[in-house]
Order: C-alpha cells, then structure tokens, then sequence
C-alpha cells in the first residue's frame, strides 16, 4: 500500500491545489485506504459546510474596482451634485433655447377651449397668449389683419383640453417623416394646451 | 463603477507626509502606491464579508494604508508588507464587527419589530437571512484571527499560493491550516448553534 497523506495534503487534494503526480499519488491511494478515504470524505464534508455558511456574506465583487490614477485619492464629491448641477445647466439651456429660437412671424393667437375659433389678439407679444373674453372685440391692427388673409384658417390653434390658460410659449416642432411643422402652445405649467399645424405659405 | 471609492476619505492617505520631496521619501510612496494597487480592493472585499458594510470596508482598507505610509520605518524594513496590511485591517475588521454589534442589535430588534407590523413573507425571510450572517459573523469573530483570514479569504477565491503569499505563511502549510481554521469554525459554530445553520 502506498503511504498515508497527512490532513493538510488531504485538503490541499480537495481544492486541487497538489502537483498533477500529487493528485494522481493520492487518487490511486485513496481507493486503497479506507482511513484515509475516510478522513478525505470528512474534509470534505466539513469544506462544503464551512463554504456554505461563508458563502451567506455579501461580498463586494473587488473585480469592478476602477482605482484612482494614484493612490492619493482625491476630493470625492457626491456624484449627485454633479448631476444635478449638469441637469440644472442643460434646462437653463433648453429654456434659453426656446426664447431665442427665432419665430417666422408672430405667433399670436387667442383661444378658446372648444370649439376653438379664436380671435386675433394683436397686442400680445410673439410668445405669449392671451384667452379674450367672448365679449371682447378689439380692432385687429392692418398688419396682422393681413397676416390672416394669407392664411385663413390655419392660423387658428386647436385646443388640446378645456382649461383656460393666461400666457404660453410657443414652440415650432418638426415631425417626421413628412417635414410636417406644427406650433405648440405650452402654457405656465409646462403642459401643450394647444397646436396648430403649420401650411406650405408660413414655412416660407 | 465610479462610486467604488466614495468612502476614501482623502486625508485617509496620506503618501506626501511633512518633508516629502526627498528620493528616498518619493521611493516609499510608491512602495505603497504599489501596496494599494495591488491589494485595496481584495481588502475591502473581505472587509465587507467581515462586516457586511461596504462603505465602512472601505474607510477601514484606506486607514490601513494611512497608517502605512506613516511608518516609514516599516516600509523600509523590507519586511514583506503583505501579510501587515491583511492582519491589520482583519483586527480593525472584527474592531468594527464588535462596536457595532449593539447598534445591530437595536436595528434587529426594529427590523423584528416592523416585521410583526408587516407581516411580509420577504421581510421574514430576510430577517432570518440577516440572523444566519450574524451567527457565521460571530464565530469567525471568536477564531483566531488568522484562521478567519484564512476562511475569509479563501471564501474570497484566493488560490494556496495567494493565501500563502497574503499571510506570510508557506504554501505547503496552508492545506493544513484551512483543514484546522475549518474544524475549528465548524466545532465553534455547532456549540454555539447547534446543528442547525
């Protein structure tokens, strides 16, 4: 009979950790030695119990670890700060955008809910609305009289619900495929109240 | 992951010390820097099997290379470092486990407290789950600390010859170690609790 390993070879044999001559030493003597095997299947036995309560401990996959360039780390700012200020500085962006965007020709228009057969309301500036009363029956300047002759019906926005709204912005949105242009109107919360699609002689 | 190193402090590391500038200063820096590279996430790992709070590992790996790069005389000795590092960040390890261990008990009793309020399936299961790390916690606590280095660290993968090389012991003894860290953690934990896991 070959010679008896000692518990440390044994357990070494388990985890593949011996020489290949090793492994194969202890193999053929393991078949040979009921001690031995026995002393082997309780290394085992005890390996996978000890495995298994260890493996009940989160660990934190070291794998990922994405080390600083030197070992004196720097100041780590919280990474949400960086996003809010980025999220911050993108909407200022956008909101600039909207109001510089340069507008073909006065978008002004006044509505009601619905039906919506608004009129005309000359004095407001190119990016607000104004909802006019019914009763309401201003004289509509020269200028923008023939600005609706050019386009008769429509300069005229549809209303998207039936709440009435003070002031908007209006926004030109191109929507493809087609080129199809259409004015939105979104008022002071943000939401679309109203568009209106834009015709061949208003995109020229 | 960008946020691996959120919980280093950066006056944590220190490897620019008050008269720095000198080679031979310059040379100690890099020994630690090499040090940190090759053994900071392999520490927290363990650290965080050992505590179950990642961002805590983390602050405990950084004081462990805060307290290197402030002996100068250690880094000089030519000692091999390794088997430092592992050893002091395992006691700062179990030094956290035990000062935390009230603090998780009162969070236990709050957990059982809002489980009897739930009545969650999952929240039972997690208590329990929460219960089973808490044992294993405690006996690799009561081992000594190197026999729960070694579990720990060959629960983390490492090969014979890595453990050897991390614990400054021989390759051809770690068998042998893991084979009594294990007897020992197996009688430990079945004293305590029984058959059961």
């Amino acid at each position: 009979m070959t010679k008896c390993w000692s518990e440390g070879e044994l357990r070494a044999y388990l985890d593949r950790e011996l020489s290949t001559g090793d492994m194969q030493q202890v193999a053929a003597h393991l078949g040979e030695c009921t001690a031995c095997d026995c002393l082997c299947t309780e290394l085992a036995g005890r390996a996978a119990h000890v495995s298994a309560l260890m493996d009940l401990l989160p660990e934190w996959e070291g794998a990922s670890i994405r080390l600083p360039a030197r070992p004196v780390v720097v100041t780590v700012k919280p990474q949400q700060h960086a996003w809010v200020g980025l999220a911050v500085a993108l909407a200022a962006g956008l909101a600039a955008a909207v109001y510089l965007m340069p507008k073909p020709a006065p978008q002004v228009a006044a509505i009601r809910p619905a039906p919506v057969t608004p009129a005309i309301a000359p004095q407001a500036t190119p990016a607000e609305l104004a909802l006019v009363p019914e009763s309401v029956d201003e004289p509509a300047p020269r200028r923008v009289r023939k600005a609706r002759k050019a386009v008769p019906d429509r300069e005229y926005f549809i209303a998207l619900d039936n709440e009435p709204f003070e002031s908007g912005v209006i926004m030109r949105v191109d929507v493809k495929p087609g080129n199809v242009q259409a004015d939105v109107v979104f008022g002071p919360d943000g939401r679309a109240h109203a568009f209106r699609l834009v015709n061949a002689v208003q995109r020229y | 992951m960008d946020d691996v190193l959120t919980g280093v402090q950066p006056e944590e590391i220190a490897l620019n010390p008050a008269g720095a500038g000198t080679l031979g200063d310059r040379r100690l820096a890099v020994s630690v820097e090499a040090l940190f590279r090759e053994h900071y996430g392999r520490i927290v790992s363990m650290l965080t099997r050992l505590t179950g709070d990642r961002a805590h590992s983390e602050e405990i790996a950084s004081d462990v290379f805060h307290k290197l790069s402030q002996r100068p005389g250690l880094l000089e000795s030519r000692e091999d470092l390794t088997a430092w590092i592992y050893k002091v960040a395992t006691n700062a390890g179990f030094d956290a486990l035990r000062m935390n261990s009230r603090r998780r008990k009162r969070e236990e009793a709050a957990a059982a407290e809002g489980f009897h309020i739930a009545g969650a399936p999952s929240a039972l299961d997690d208590m329990l789950a929460e219960e089973r790390r808490g044992r294993v916690r405690a006996v690799l606590e009561s081992l000594k600390p190197r026999d729960a280095q070694l579990l720990l660290l060959r629960a983390s993968g490492l090969a014979y010859r890595e453990l050897a090389g991390t614990l400054g012991i021989e390759a051809t003894s770690v068998g042998t170690l893991l084979a009594r860290a294990e007897a020992d953690f197996e009688r430990r934990f079945r004293a305590r609790y029984g058959e059961h896991v």
